[in-house]
């Protein structure tokens, strides 16, 4: 607004002349057109649209009274119409250019902001994605390890049985191996099959996890030494006798089919005999046989 | 008025071709557009001050949030009418003083 940042007229023709690659005397003559004609469509009332740059209307004012500001007196405003200057944002921009960093700050921030940015919705639909994708995995891992949630408690109470067991053959003596006295049961049993003396406390679940490595092999032991187990109930084992850990070609993280074939049957055996004595649990262990005669 | 109007009307009053009107044109927005982003004012004769206006940092009521906000500091093109045309649109007698 003050005088010192004003262009002169003929310097201002000099700038726009070198920009138009024209004399200084034709752009001197074209700004004086330029504004005269301006005036002209002005004073007609019309409108003047600049591409890029800004536009002019004319408003009209009514007439109105006012006050002289010098004197105080009473005044009275003619009719009159009025040149507005809109600019552009391109032109606004332009001016704005050393502010342009700036942005508005909102006094009480809105929590609601994030909803109207894409990002934000993007993370979220990947999260759900991934808890679905975990929740798959989690479900086929517990899926397949279906035995896990029976066994644990059946092996507690079935602890609990052998301590109440009324055989207190606490004596003796030593580990009998099985082998010897029944080698003819496969010929790798030589190697791999032992004996197991049960003593109070013992569990089919802890020996098939000790001698086999892991406890969901429990019903291979169970229907190998079935003839022998003379209570038909997979949950109560006496005492002193000796139990023959049967041998598997492959391992229990690797089995082969021989071994799925011995597992599918004990599991078979324990869900029947656990029919017999109307316990719950045959149903589930016939469906995990079902599955693994499946496979 | 639209520009090419603008164009053809000076072009017809200074005897240039369209092409040339238009160039000067252009380069007549154009500087000032240059010279306004650089805090300069520019005033053409018979039509009015093209400058530039400085707002604080202030307060105010945000529609778009309803809300009040602090708006920043910037810098707006301002044009201010020159007195000749002033008082060609205003249709008065220059002696009265236009009103402002």
């Amino acid at each position: 607004m003050s005088d010192d940042n004003k262009i002169a007229l003929h310097s201002f023709a000099a700038l726009v002349a070198r920009r138009a690659k024209v004399s200084s005397v034709e752009a001197d003559a074209y700004i004086h057109q330029f504004a005269k004609t301006m005036g002209e469509e002005l004073e007609t009332g019309g409108d003047i649209h600049l591409y890029r740059f800004g536009r002019f209307h004319t408003t009209h004012v009514d007439e109105q009274t006012g006050h002289d500001p010098n004197s105080g007196a009473p005044l009275t405003i003619p009719e009159h119409s009025r040149v507005h200057f809109h600019p552009y944002s391109a032109l606004r921009f332009a001016v704005n250019a050393p502010f342009r960093q700036l942005r508005i700050k909102e006094l009480t921030p809105d929590k609601t902001e994030w909803r109207t940015r894409t990002g934000a919705w993007i993370l979220l639909v990947l999260l759900v994605l991934l808890l679905i994708v975990l929740g798959i995995r989690a479900k086929n891992w517990i899926s397949t390890q279906d035995a896990s949630v029976v066994p644990p408690e059946m092996s507690s109470d079935k602890a609990v049985v052998a301590h109440t067991d009324q055989t207190p053959d606490t004596g003796a003596p030593a580990t009998v191996p099985a082998a010897p006295v029944e080698p003819e049961t496969t010929p790798m049993a030589i190697a791999a099959a032992t004996g197991v003396i049960v003593s109070p406390g013992d569990t089919l679940w802890a020996v098939a996890a000790t001698r086999l490595g892991d406890p969901y092999w429990w019903p291979v032991i169970y229907a190998e030494n079935k003839p022998e187990l003379s209570r038909r109930n997979p949950d109560l084992i006496d005492s002193g006798i000796t139990l023959r850990i049967p041998a598997l070609a492959g391992s229990v993280n690797s089995p082969n089919v021989a071994d799925l074939r011995l597992k599918t049957n004990g599991y078979q055996m324990v869900a029947d005999d656990y029919r017999k004595i109307g316990n719950p649990r045959a149903a589930e262990y016939e469906k995990v046989a079902a599955r693994w005669s499946k496979e | 008025m639209d520009q090419s109007e603008l164009i053809e009307k000076v072009a017809k009053e200074l005897g240039i071709s369209n092409a040339l009107s238009q160039r000067l044109l252009r380069a007549t927005l154009r500087e000032i557009r240059d010279l306004l982003g650089v805090g300069h004012a520019v005033t053409i004769p018979h039509l009015g001050t093209f400058d530039t206006a400085t707002y604080e940092e202030h307060r105010g009521y945000r529609p778009a949030s309803h809300n009040f906000a602090i708006f920043p500091k910037r810098r707006v093109p301002v044009f201010r009418t020159g007195t000749l045309l002033r008082e060609d649109v205003y249709d008065i007698e220059s002696e009265e003083g236009a009103p402002t």
